[in-house]
């Protein structure tokens, strides 16, 4: 039976009503509004790609100080326009109705980025300070990201920072370029996570932007669990202490996740939370090392397993929430 | 025939719908609550993450569950070459206590669609395809083998599809059904190589206008996410068969087709306009009976159209191509964008207002990070270019 005949059935529905919401379903429109954004974020990256790649053949004919002049002039134009189209700030969220702001904006900060990568490669202008040429432009797209509201520009600044400091958080390369064996490495990761976590949590206080939080704690979150699991994975005198911090770690972001109905969270805790406990758990039964060890490793495995899924079903009565 | 409770199945949709029209304005809060009271949908569910959180530790138990099994009683079951009818009898232990748990559960609890269902059911459906390809694995090698793999399996696909209206066994089902079609022709010998293309043809098209058809047919109201997924995989398909990198490829492939320099196949024109054609065709129907499946299906397929004719009619120059892909779609996008700001022809630019936006504002981000992102600055050598941008645009393998 049809829905509308239900409700009318139910006493919910007169026949007007009916009539007039199976009118509205058989002439409601067909919104193409992500698939047209996409064909256009398709189109910009592959048009950035290509052009990318054409100037870099070329230089020789192009000349330098054209192809900065181009870059440059296209730069500021897009943020032109993005000034003059901008809305006050406010420490809300700023919605902009045009599709093309957010592109615009993007692309103008991409070709910013390109710019002083050109320039650094060319002239060396900041010297062997590599991480100054990072930082630059990804201080300049955090504050962009501020003043238009543009959580896209928002994580390019974030990678630039992180990478400025020497580490790679895009999500495909966390783990690929990243040597975790160095403590150098992990040291700076926490760091890094940390600053981010930071920030984001002062910001919410203070009721800035607030959200930017998703963007800033996924990136925290992820560094920071993979760089404390690296430096448990060491081992050595420091394990514990890790261990410890893991533990801190989850317990923030199981918090995190249920004041801001945020699950990812939740997910990503308890997952990194198993991989550590079930590591350390495994590495002391090697220490053990007798024959029921590895009986008593499978029943853990089993045992454990069965307690997350439990806990999964019922964490709003483990962690108290009022529903 | 479906395990799940009718009842929660129906108050689902009907709130669904509901929903949707409360957030267009179209019935009022009053009408919304009282259907809200009329038709309770009190289940265990939890939110995504959680879901795959569940899905994933559901899983870890039950192979951590076989494992342990296996490590008790293989010493106790197993002789010297026994071990096919040991494996044979584990699975359909372990395949029968998911089903068992699966349908308990889903009668104690009222289950819907929570992570650990799904899990069981693949489980369940896994462990049943050992204890088959285990049953026959003498012949497992040739077609033979696997024609009766498919189809001594196809029946518990379409039974699980049918029970449990699950889509990604329906696929499973879907490709189950082509392949013992696809060994089948090749049973008939030298004409196969003929018949091949047009009969996928046809069976797509026969999937196609069969499932358009059932839509809907208020009796298999809870099939439709199943029935969309038999459409797509038969949309898709219709095209495949009919393009022109997979004739000549499959035809050098399975039918030792020997192509000489210059040379090309049979009927080459023919499907030089298929491929050309039938993805443009698919927009303009899809667009022109709402149909947003079938619009996804066009963008995707003339995205690999214009890659199958790149690959044959290449000018050499993939920056040059980029470039231009770029700015065409730029410009198409855009005169897209301006002339549907305002509704034409019922279709619209205008985002739809029930659709959740959290993954879509978010993913989106994340996916400029990863395209245009920063990598680590190398510290001691650094003749990279700054941003890692034009690092980025150097590895064209992307498109």
């Amino acid at each position: 039976m049809n829905v509308t005949d239900q409700l009318i059935n139910d006493g919910i529905l007169d026949q007007d009503q009916a009539q007039r919401i199976n009118d509205s379903e058989r002439d409601k429109p067909m919104s193409v509004h992500w698939e047209l954004k996409t064909i256009l974020y398709l189109g910009i990256l592959l048009f950035m790609s290509g052009l990318g790649i054409l100037v870099y053949q070329n230089i020789d004919t192009i000349g330098h100080t054209v192809i900065i002049g181009v870059i440059s002039i296209a730069c500021a134009a897009s943020f032109y326009y993005g000034f003059i189209r901008r809305k006050p700030y406010s420490n809300g969220e700023v919605k902009y109705d045009s599709p093309l702001f957010d592109y615009v904006v993007l692309l103008g900060c991409l070709l910013f980025g390109v710019l002083i990568g050109y320039i650094q490669y060319q002239y060396m202008v900041f010297g062997t300070h590599y991480g100054i040429a990072t930082l630059f432009p990804a201080a300049l797209f955090l504050g962009t990201a501020y003043v238009f509201d543009h959580k896209g520009i928002l994580s390019l600044g974030i990678t630039g920072f992180a990478a400025s400091a020497g580490i790679s958080v895009t999500p495909m390369h966390l783990l690929k370029n990243n040597d975790f064996s160095s403590n150098d490495i992990i040291w700076t990761s926490i760091v890094v996570g940390a600053v981010l976590a930071g920030f984001s949590k002062l910001t919410d206080i203070k009721d800035v932007k607030k959200h930017f939080g998703f963007t800033y704690n996924n990136f925290a979150s992820n560094i920071l669990f993979i760089a404390l699991l690296a430096g448990l994975f060491n081992e050595g005198y420091m394990a514990f202490v890790y261990f410890l911090l893991i533990a801190g770690l989850v317990f923030y972001y199981m918090r995190y996740a249920i004041a801001e109905k945020s699950f990812l969270f939740l997910l990503l805790s308890v997952v990194y939370g198993y991989i550590a406990l079930t590591y350390s758990f495994f590495s002391l039964l090697i220490q053990i090392g007798n024959e029921l060890s590895f009986m008593l490793g499978l029943f853990y495995i089993v045992a454990s397993c069965a307690a997350v899924v439990l806990f999964f079903i019922y964490y709003k009565r483990i962690l108290r929430i009022k529903k | 025939m479906i395990a799940y409770n009718k009842i929660l199945l129906s108050n689902l949709l009907v709130v669904k719908k509901t929903k949707q029209w409360f957030s267009r304005d179209l019935i009022n809060g009053a009408q919304m609550a009282s259907v809200l009271n009329k038709y309770p949908i009190e289940y265990f569910k939890p939110n995504i993450f959680i879901k795959v959180g569940l899905f994933l530790f559901t899983l870890f138990l039950i192979s951590a569950g076989l494992g342990l099994f296996s490590l008790v009683t293989m010493s106790i079951f197993m002789n010297d070459n026994s071990f096919e009818g040991y494996s044979i009898v584990v699975s359909i232990v372990f395949g029968g206590a998911c089903v068992f748990f699966l349908e308990k559960f889903i009668q104690w609890r009222n289950w819907y669609s929570n992570g650990i269902d799904d899990a069981l059911l693949y489980s369940a459906l896994s462990f049943i395809f050992s204890a088959v390809a285990f049953s026959i694995s003498n012949n497992l090698n040739d077609e033979d083998g696997l024609l009766l793999l498919c189809f001594i399996y196809l029946p518990f696909l379409i039974a699980a599809a049918v029970r449990y209206i699950d889509r990604v066994v329906t696929i499973f089902m879907v490709v189950c059904i082509y392949t013992i079609f696809f060994l089948l022709i090749m049973k008939i010998g030298d004409v196969a190589k003929f018949i091949m293309p047009f009969a996928f043809m046809a069976l797509s098209a026969a999937f196609y206008f069969i499932v358009k058809k059932q839509m809907y047919l208020p009796q298999i109201i809870h099939y439709k996410g199943c029935l969309k997924v038999i459409k797509s995989i038969a949309l898709i398909v219709f095209y495949v068969s009919g393009n022109y990198y997979v004739i000549r490829e499959s035809s050098v492939e399975f039918f030792h087709l020997d192509l000489n320099e210059g040379q090309d196949i049979p009927m080459a024109l023919i499907f030089y306009a298929f491929t050309a054609f039938v993805p443009l065709l698919y927009l303009f129907f899809g667009l022109r009976s709402k149909d947003k499946l079938m619009v996804w299906a066009a963008l995707l397929l003339i995205a690999v159209s214009a890659i199958t004719f790149k690959y044959y009619f290449s000018l050499g120059h993939p920056e040059v191509s980029l470039t231009i892909a770029g700015i065409m779609m730029i410009v198409l996008a855009y005169a897209s964008i301006k002339y549907l700001i305002n509704d034409k022809n019922g279709i619209t630019f205008k985002d739809d207002p029930n659709e959740d936006n959290f993954l879509k504002t978010n993913a989106e981000a994340l996916v400029i990070a990863q395209s245009f992102g920063t990598h680590a600055q190398p510290i001691d050598t650094g003749v990279e270019m700054g941003g890692g941008q034009f690092g980025g645009g150097g590895s064209g393998d992307k498109f």
